[in-house]
Parts: structure tokens; C-alpha cells; sequence
């Protein structure tokens, strides 16, 4: 019945403490900086933000770039020198905001590992996340090259060597950094055209990489969205991006100093030679590609739709986080013009669709709670027979927990009735009504994954929408709110969880009973 | 739903943001990297070069001739495929590069390639290029010494001028 309980904490070593990590970090920010402004719960929307900033600074350096062999250089001097305030600007933001981009995308992708968001029917956007990286990686060695000091002449030459390994070019593009003489000005013409295709290429791998994601969050919160530029900004002043000196063919670049965020390969390719370096670079590509199957997540089964209670209200396909609810026209004959087809390919059985079903309300009078739309490890017919069996069970006051397979283990805490689901999105709020109105307990504790962190991305957020009345379907007004209370604790926070259900264990004491509370 | 933020939260996440940044900055352009160390020259050998025909033209007989279309007879039959071209360098005695390169192209009829590059120690060395691009078994086809004396962090280039069919050093 639990599978995905099993799923969520049978994780090996490594990935408890890289999930800890981050969820620790997390926490810690969310501290610093306040959930809405986090910046580790909202990379991919960082992400986007520092590819605009990349765009639109290289849209002004590209009104004043010289595509010539000795142009390229002085151009770039000129903005950066004479023109300090805007175009040494411009060169610094659309740097420094590269690099960012870089450090975001890694820590998106480490992230999604640590918090086993990669695999299963999530593989998508994993394997679209791939090419993102090399046409990311591509893009900058690109811009290096652009500017035509003795940085690009050091990359050129390695990344002329790498590439002239496969044998499709008709002449070395090697050939063309021999001497002083040899390469031509339409050389930086093609540069130019490639470093504006590229990123146009990254614009629709990124694309790609949301198909599957309902409501993608493409741009961050304004405050962490203003705090970032106005860090590019300051750092673009303090620390302006200068060239390395112009190139020469005719000399060797002895050091040179490199960015370390889009040139850490170079070191390698320049020792180990351009065979080991693409075998490196395959190796690595083909390992991250496979990366969702080593091991590949046992597969759950999918929420399902049950014609003769499905209404075709469409709340399952607004609130799914994954776009696999679609609505289609009725194919029952009931008189509804609509019906929910739920797409296992997409479908992460994380059940907020259930959560979301009108018909999801234990108050119906049936023998057998059939809902809508329901999952078949986790029917809503056993919760609510488990929910009606803890409140026979044991002294007042009567707590009962609704968890989260992805947050505190409930199953753990002591002197309540704990239920868990796969997401604490799959609880429809008439269970929390049902709890203390029609059962009689003594409190509700609805908890999740921590706040900006849930698992199933949208579970904690519209529980708390439905909570407060702000999103179909409600919890009704009638439900005293003083006995319900709501902990957003990731899985290392099971202290958090634990004083907030003794401090509310105390406050139930003084008005339902003599505070027996710990049996159970 | 988070809370709103508060002024504590702003300077939250001024620092962080700040410190961002300055993680970022230094890593743009430091620790630098030595591509090469000091008191060395590079010496490079880049050049494309047809091997002989791997057999010679025939001439067709007037029964050949004939058999073709009026306007795609030729006198002589060529096959396309090449020869490889072998190349040998050597630095004061010792061997820099030693390859054969086979011809380029499904067919084999184009030029052969070469390309490599390597740190030598500066100053004056005694260069001998050798290359084959014929059937022959032993020996080479065209051979030069020259004296070269190199600057640090010179880049030299070997190449081979086909036309004219001598080795070129820039």
C-alpha cells in the first residue's frame, strides 16, 4: 500500500546526505533570506533570468563588436576602456552573469539528483537538461572567443585541435591559428553568427526541457530577481572583465588566466590530448544521459479516472504538476461535456489530482469511497477507513498527522494517529473537516515537505491555498482553525514537527482534557 | 504560503547575493593556468599533401574509346585512390614526428594530412624533414636541414609547399 513510502526512504547513503545537504542549506537560507526569496528553490527560474541578462548585455556589445581579426580586440578594448560606464558594464554583466548561469545550472542539476527528482517518468527534463549543458558550455568558450586577447588564442587552438579529431572539416580548422597571417577576417563572421545561434539553440532546449512541467517558473522572485542583478551590477564595477592581452599567433601563450566556470576542461584537454578529451566528454555525456536508469525508480502506479464519479470539473487538470491530467470530451455518455484521461507517461502518481477531486470527500454516504480520479496504491477508501479507525483509537486529546512520503517520516512520531500520502497534496481538505467535525478529534497537523521544496512541486502550495479558502477545492469555513495547524518541515526536521505537536498537545490539554496526552 | 518578507530578509539577502558575486569575480580569471613552461617554443607541422596515384594512368584502347559516349571519351583511364604520405621530423637527431598519413576522402583520392604540435626547449636546433609520397620502399621522396634558432614562446611552423615541392619553415 505504501510503495511510494518505501520509494522516498529507501534512498542509498550518499543521496540521504546530499538531500540533507540541500534541504539544510535550504532551511538555512530560507532563514536568512525568507522562503519567497530562496534562491535554491528557484534555480531554473534563476536560471532564465541570468540567460536574459546574458542577452540583452550581448545585444550591446554586439551594436559596437568589429568582426575583423585586429577589430575584434580593439573593439572590445574600446567598450571596456573607453567606455567603462556602459559597454565595460555591459562586458562584465554579460561575464559574470554567464558564469552564474553556469554555477546555476550544476547546482539545479545536483539538486534534482539530491532530491531524486531525475527519474522515473521525470527522465524528460533530465535528459533535455544535457545538451543544455554543452550548448551552454559552447556558447561561453564561444564569447571567449570573440575577443581575441591571448585567452581566446589559448582556446582557440585547443578547441581547433579537439574538433579537427573527427574527420568531417576539409581542411584542419587548426590551419587557421598557425601563423600570424592565417586566419581571416570572416573567421570572426562565423564566430559572431555561432554565438548568436547557440544561445538561440539554448532558448529552445530550455523550451524543450519544460514541456512536461505545468506552470514552469521562468522568472524568479522580484526581490531575489533585483538582488541578483544588483549583485552583477556591483561586481561588474568592482571587478570589471578585462582582456588578456591581444593575440599572436606568432608567440605562444605561456599562462593564461582562465574562467574557471566555462574553461575547467581546457587544463585537461591540454594535457591529456584531444582523443582523451572527447573520450572524457562522451563518457560524461553518455553517463548523465543515462543517469535516470542507474537505477531507475520502480514505477508506482498511475492515478486513475473513474468515469461514473468523474464530473469533468478540470480541478485535476488545473492543480496537476506535470500536465498529465488532460481533459477530453466525455466518452461515457454521462452528461457532462468533459472527462479527466490521466497520460502515464507524465503521471508521477503523486495524487494532488485527488486532492483536488470534488467526489474526493469522505462525507459521502457510499459503502466504499469511490472517487473521480484515485490512486490505486493509496485509495482515498482505505484512508478515510484509516482515519475513522484512529479516532476509536486512544487518550484525549486525539491528534491526528496527514504527512508527506517526501518530508518527515509521520510514521515515526509518537501519541497521534499519522497518515501518510504521496504528497500531502493528494489530502482533500473534507478529510481535515471530516477529522474534527465529523470524528470528533482533537486537532489536525497537516505537514509536507519543507516550504519552496515540496517533492511533487506543487503539493505544499495549494494545500495551503485550499486551506486558506483561496483555491478550489476549500476547506470549509466551519472547521475551527485554532485546532489545525500546519509544519512545512523537510525530512531532517522531525524536531520541528515534534515541539510544534507537543506545543499544540499542551494548548489542547487545557480545554479537552486532564492532558493525558502520549498514549495512544 | 511564504511569509512576506521582512527588512531582515532584504539585508538576508543583500549578504547573499553579495557573496554570489564574490565567489564569482575571482573564479572568472583565477588561479591562472600554464599552458607552457618557461624557456620552451612550440614547434608545429601543418600541411596537406597528395601521395602519387596508388597505380598509374593507362591509356584506353580505340575499342575502349569507342564503347563511351562521344563526349565523355578520355585518352587515359587514372585511378582515383592515393598513396599514403610518410613524414618524418627530427630535432637534432631525435624524432619530433614520425607518422604516414592515408589519403583523405570514401575514395582515397585526396590529400593526405598531418598536424601535431610540440614544446621544444628554446634556442638553436638542427631540423630534419623528410617525406615520402611515392611507391618507393626505402627512402624519401624530398628532404631539407634547416638551423633554426628559436625565441621563447616562438611558434614555428613546418609546412610543405606542394607546388613547389619543398618543406616551408615559418
Amino acid at each position: 500500500m505504501h510503495g511510494q513510502i518505501e520509494a522516498a526512504h529507501r534512498d542509498g547513503a550518499w543521496r540521504r546526505r546530499l538531500r540533507e545537504g540541500f534541504l539544510v542549506g535550504e532551511g538555512w537560507l530560507s532563514s536568512v533570506v525568507g522562503e519567497a526569496w530562496n534562491p535554491l528553490a528557484q534555480l531554473g527560474a534563476l536560471g532564465f533570468l541570468l540567460f536574459w541578462i546574458v542577452v540583452v548585455s550581448g545585444i550591446y556589445l554586439y551594436i559596437f563588436f568589429d568582426t575583423s581579426v585586429v577589430g575584434a580586440f580593439e573593439s572590445v578594448e574600446r567598450l571596456t576602456v573607453a567606455q567603462w560606464y556602459a559597454g565595460g558594464v555591459m562586458r562584465s554583466l554579460h561575464r559574470y552573469a554567464s558564469d552564474a548561469f553556469v554555477v546555476v545550472l550544476l547546482v539545479h542539476m545536483a539538486r534534482e539528483v539530491a532530491l531524486d527528482r531525475y527519474r522515473g517518468v521525470r527522465w524528460f527534463a533530465w535528459i533535455t537538461g544535457v545538451p543544455i549543458l554543452w550548448l551552454a558550455l559552447a556558447a561561453g568558450v564561444g564569447g571567449y572567443w570573440l575577443v581575441w586577447d591571448r585567452l581566446a588564442q589559448f582556446i582557440a587552438v585547443v578547441t581547433a585541435e579537439w574538433l579537427d579529431v573527427i574527420p568531417i572539416f576539409g581542411e584542419p580548422i587548426a590551419n587557421n591559428f598557425l601563423t600570424r597571417g592565417s586566419l581571416g577576417d570572416r573567421f570572426f563572421t562565423l564566430l559572431v553568427f555561432l554565438h548568436i545561434a547557440v544561445p538561440l539553440f539554448l532558448l529552445l532546449a530550455l523550451w524543450i526541457h519544460l514541456l512536461r512541467i505545468a506552470r514552469p517558473k521562468v522568472m524568479p522572485a522580484r526581490g531575489l530577481s533585483a538582488a541578483t542583478f544588483g549583485a552583477l551590477v556591483a561586481l561588474s564595477l568592482v571587478h570589471p572583465a578585462v582582456s588578456q592581452g591581444q593575440a599572436d599567433l606568432g608567440v605562444e601563450v605561456v599562462t593564461v588566466g582562465l574562467d574557471w566556470f566555462y574553461l575547467a576542461g581546457y587544463p585537461v584537454l591540454d594535457r591529456l590530448g584531444p582523443a582523451s578529451g572527447w573520450a572524457l566528454a562522451v563518457g560524461a555525456t553518455v553517463v548523465l544521459g543515462l543517469l535516470p536508469w542507474l537505477p531507475r525508480a520502480r514505477p508506482l502506479p498511475v492515478a486513475e479516472v473513474d468515469l461514473g464519479n468523474c464530473n469533468g470539473c478540470s480541478r485535476c487538470f488545473a492543480d496537476c504538476p506535470f500536465g498529465a491530467v488532460i481533459m477530453v470530451p466525455r466518452t461515457n455518455g454521462r452528461p457532462f461535456p468533459l472527462n479527466a484521461v490521466v497520460d502515464p507517461a507524465l503521471c508521477t502518481s503523486c495524487g494532488i489530482c485527488v486532492g483536488a477531486c470534488p467526489t474526493a470527500t469522505p462525507f459521502r454516504s457510499t459503502e466504499e469511497l469511490v472517487t473521480g480520479i484515485d490512486l490505486p496504491h493509496r485509495p482515498l477508501d482505505a484512508l478515510r477507513e484509516e482515519l475513522e479507525a484512529a479516532a476509536r483509537r486512544g487518550a484525549r486529546p486525539r491528534i491526528v498527522v496527514f504527512g508527506c512520503d517526501y518530508g518527515v517520516d509521520v510514521r515515526a512520531l509518537d501519541g497521534v494517529a499519522a497518515l501518510s500520502l504521496p504528497c500531502i497534496g493528494a489530502l482533500p481538505p473534507s478529510f481535515i473537516d471530516y477529522a474534527l467535525t465529523r470524528l470528533g478529534l482533537d486537532a489536525v497537523v497537516v505537514t509536507g515537505c519543507g516550504e519552496g521544496a515540496c517533492y511533487q512541486r506543487f503539493g505544499v502550495a495549494w494545500t495551503q491555498e485550499r486551506i486558506a479558502g483561496t483555491r478550489d477545492p476549500y476547506l470549509r469555513e466551519r472547521v475551527p482553525r485554532d485546532r489545525l495547524i500546519q509544519v512545512w518541515a523537510a525530512p531532517h526536521e522531525a524536531p520541528r514537527l515534534e515541539r510544534a505537536i507537543a506545543e499544540l498537545r499542551r494548548r489542547l490539554a487545557a480545554t479537552v482534557g486532564d492532558g493525558d496526552a502520549g498514549a495512544s | 504560503m511564504p511569509a512576506r518578507p521582512s527588512w531582515r530578509h532584504v539585508a538576508g539577502l543583500a549578504l547573499v547575493a553579495g557573496l554570489g558575486a564574490a565567489l564569482i569575480g575571482p573564479f572568472a580569471t583565477w588561479p591562472g593556468f600554464r599552458h607552457m613552461p618557461e624557456g620552451q617554443a612550440t614547434m608545429k607541422v601543418s600541411f596537406s599533401h597528395e601521395g602519387d596515384r596508388a597505380e598509374p594512368c593507362r591509356a584506353l584502347s580505340e575499342d575502349e574509346l569507342a564503347a563511351l559516349p562521344k563526349h565523355m571519351r578520355k585518352t587515359e583511364d587514372c585511378p582515383r585512390r592515393r598513396l599514403p604520405v610518410a613524414v618524418e621530423v627530427l630535432l637534432d637527431g631525435r624524432p619530433l614526428l614520425v607518422d604516414e598519413s592515408p589519403p583523405t576522402g570514401f575514395a582515397g583520392d585526396g590529400a593526405s594530412r598531418f598536424y601535431a604540435r610540440a614544446t621544444v626547449p628554446q634556442g638553436a636546433h638542427d631540423l630534419t624533414l623528410r617525406l615520402r609520397d611515392t611507391a618507393r620502399a626505402q627512402g624519401f621522396d624530398h628532404e631539407a636541414n634547416v638551423a633554426v634558432d628559436l625565441a621563447p614562446a616562438q611558434v614555428l611552423v613546418i609546412g610543405f609547399d606542394a607546388e613547389r615541392r619543398v618543406f616551408v619553415v615559418r
